[in-house]
């Protein structure tokens, strides 16, 4: 078990730059989700903790110690793989048993501990088959029964749940979370998925185009995301969007936009004023934060033109002027297409148009 | 009837009836003896040949100069058999198995680290597109165009007429063909496999020999037989670099077979028989080795 920490790491893959100058901490015991999507880096970034990649500049330290220069197999970490690599020619034991045999660990306690792990897996039916002949998702707990086996100091997980379908997807990943923290080792984990980030992660680590935008828990990176990109990034039904420009009026400061006008709190005028002086900004709105009445009389009306039922949820398409809104309705009203509703913006973010920030 | 059909469309997509098995079954019959068929006709025309050559290396002379060709001898005789191995053709034999057996060897000593290094280093494009480039140009060289200057080169070193100087030359011409059919072999590979055996704790050279190797064994053994074969039957160098009994592989000794007047076919078609022996004996071995696969499922979803 062992803090990983990344300085400075940068990464050239001929010109092209994979990685930048990223610099994160993943405290022992920790399970970090690097998220973003593909070609952002991420996988670089883990590839080159797991010593498949060397770094271009920076510094990569396991507990200790300066990890750069060692092999794969000097650093004591398990990787597993989208495509899980399991080795054909062996039988669900002999992959499992792999790495303990590459150790010179005596013969029986390679038997109890593979035997352990496949209980702990729910795969001991599989042992004896080679991978081909299981399914996918026994393939995938025989590539993380893999590497369990021989207790890493670090989990490296890329993207792991990807080949899996939807129902069991869901499964595996709540049963990888409890794993790791049964075990309590740390744990790195890809995945361009921002739910699976979302439900799995300690600390997300939201990346794009090789640089770390925010690094944060769940609730941090959803509530209080660092620029547009992460407000982008995460949430199922996206943040909703408006361009626009602060403005005085009646000497309150509004969000003008050319559909709607939106009261902004005097404390957050006065960190726009510092921070964004133009005023040229872009507000964004979670579907769930927009409160809509069915009044046909108040401010920042806009019809409805579309309905998704979702169940336990209904998102509603509303559209005005060519601009489009997701808006989330919990309670079941019932608003019924080309409907005008009359919207109020409950908590928003407002990003600097110049810089993609969020103005805090 | 109306009842068995509602009985088909209810169990449609769990198991079929016996009526549709029955269906599918024929259905494929057809074509399984069509295939067969074809199959048949193949091997009946490449093994007409052989036989031919072997039934003519028992055929009495009368037989053999009989018009119209006679499928079956009438008076077989094993004379010619007698000559073949009185004139020591077991010796060629010898020469033939070292040589192709050695040459074949390295090759692959030489190929399989070269062909990986080409398709797993992450060597410049260029230089592995010039490399190997270069290799297929050799390898597409007709060997008579490189046999006058190799046995020029030979002879100024001296050392014509030496079964190593034919393993040697025989390694350098096979080892480009090796090294592409290899490269592509080791591409089918995904690289996870490979990378995952590091990452278990193994070393890269480990990786290769316990992982890698014994993925592509069966094509590696294909090729290997593949090499075997070209050896076994080569011609043109050998027709240069051969001198004596000593060095003399089979296919110059059959050639000698065929003196300056009075050809005796039988003779010539009982060496031509033995060439042909470890060639099938080679094939047959092969066959259950082409059988792919071992690198099926190795990626899901993928």
């Amino acid at each position: 078990m062992a803090e990983v920490r990344i300085e400075g790491l940068t990464k050239y893959f001929g010109d092209t730059c994979a990685v930048n100058q990223l610099n994160l901490v993943v405290r022992d015991g920790d399970l970090v989700v690097l998220l973003g999507p593909s070609g952002c880096g991420k996988t670089t970034t883990m590839r080159c903790v797991a010593g498949l990649e060397r770094p271009t500049y920076g510094d990569i330290y396991i507990g200790e110690t300066r990890v750069n220069d060692l092999e794969p197999r000097e650093r004591d970490v398990a990787l597993v793989f989208q495509s899980y690599a399991l080795y054909p020619h062996f039988t669900a034991f002999d992959n499992i048993a792999y790495p303990l045999r590459l150790r010179k660990t005596p013969k029986d306690e390679i038997e109890r501990r593979v035997r352990d792990v496949a209980e702990m897996l729910g795969i001991t039916h599989t042992l004896e088959r080679p991978p081909g002949l299981c399914s996918g998702g026994e393939q995938q707990r025989i590539a993380l029964g893999r590497a369990i086996v021989r207790e890493p100091v670090v989990f490296l997980m890329d993207e792991p749940l990807s080949n899996i379908d939807a129902l069991l997807r869901v499964y595996m990943r709540a049963e990888i979370k409890r794993l790791q923290h049964e075990l309590g080792t740390t744990m790195i984990y890809v995945t361009h998925d921002q739910v699976e980030g979302m439900t799995m992660a300690d600390q997300i680590a939201v990346m794009n185009e090789g640089t770390l935008q925010q690094l944060g828990t769940p609730s941090e990176i959803y509530d209080m995301p660092a620029n547009n990109f992460v407000a982008r990034f995460v949430g199922s039904t996206p943040m909703n969007f408006i361009p626009g420009a602060l403005q005085k009026e009646n000497g309150k400061t509004v969000h003008k936009s050319d559909q709607f006008v939106i009261p902004v709190g005097d404390e957050m005028a006065d960190r726009a004023a510092e921070l964004c002086p133009g005023g040229v900004c872009t507000l964004g709105v979670r579907p769930e934060e927009i409160r809509f009445t069915m009044d046909e009389e108040g401010a920042n009306q806009a019809g409805v033109f579309l309905l998704e039922p979702l169940g336990s949820e209904t998102i509603l398409d509303i559209e005005k002027e060519g601009l489009l809104l997701k808006v989330k309705d919990v309670a079941a009203t019932q608003v019924r297409e080309g409907d005008v509703l009359s919207l109020s913006f409950n908590r928003f973010h407002l990003f600097d148009d110049e810089t993609g920030a969020a103005i805090r | 009837m109306a009842q068995t059909e509602a009985r088909q469309t209810a169990t449609t997509d769990t198991v079929p009836l016996p009526v549709e098995m029955a269906v599918q079954e024929r259905r494929f019959n057809l074509r399984k003896l069509l295939v067969v068929v074809v199959l048949y006709l193949a091997a009946f025309w490449t093994l007409v040949p052989m036989y031919w050559v072997a039934i003519s290396s028992i055929k009495s002379l009368r037989d053999l100069a009989h018009i119209p060709p006679r499928f079956f001898p009438t008076d077989p005789r094993l004379d010619a058999w007698v000559t073949i191995f009185e004139r020591r053709i077991l010796e060629n034999v010898y020469n033939s198995l070292v040589v192709a057996t050695l040459a074949t060897i390295i090759c692959l000593v030489i190929s399989v680290p070269a062909a990986y290094a080409a398709t797993r280093m992450r060597l410049p494009f260029k230089f592995v597109a010039i490399v190997v480039g270069l290799m297929g140009l050799v390898a597409l060289l007709p060997p008579i165009a490189s046999a006058i200057p190799l046995f020029l080169l030979g002879s100024d070193l001296g050392i014509i007429d030496e079964k190593y100087t034919l393993i040697i030359l025989y390694t350098v011409l096979n080892t480009a063909f090796a090294v592409w059919v290899l490269r592509g072999t080791f591409m089918d590979v995904p690289m996870d496999v490979e990378e995952a055996a590091l990452m278990d704790g193994d070393t890269r050279f480990g990786a290769v020999r316990r992982i890698l190797l014994p993925l592509i064994f069966p094509s590696l053994f294909s090729i290997a037989i593949l090499l075997f074969i070209f050896n076994w039957n080569e011609y043109i160098i050998a027709l240069y670099f051969v001198n004596s009994m000593k060095t003399m592989t089979l296919p110059i000794a059959i050639q000698a077979q065929i003196p300056q007047h009075e050809l005796d076919w039988g003779v010539v078609s009982a060496a031509g028989t033995i060439a042909v022996f470890p060639v099938l004996v080679a094939a047959f071995t092969l066959q259950r080795f082409l059988v792919r696969g071992l690198t099926f499922g190795v990626a899901s979803g993928q």
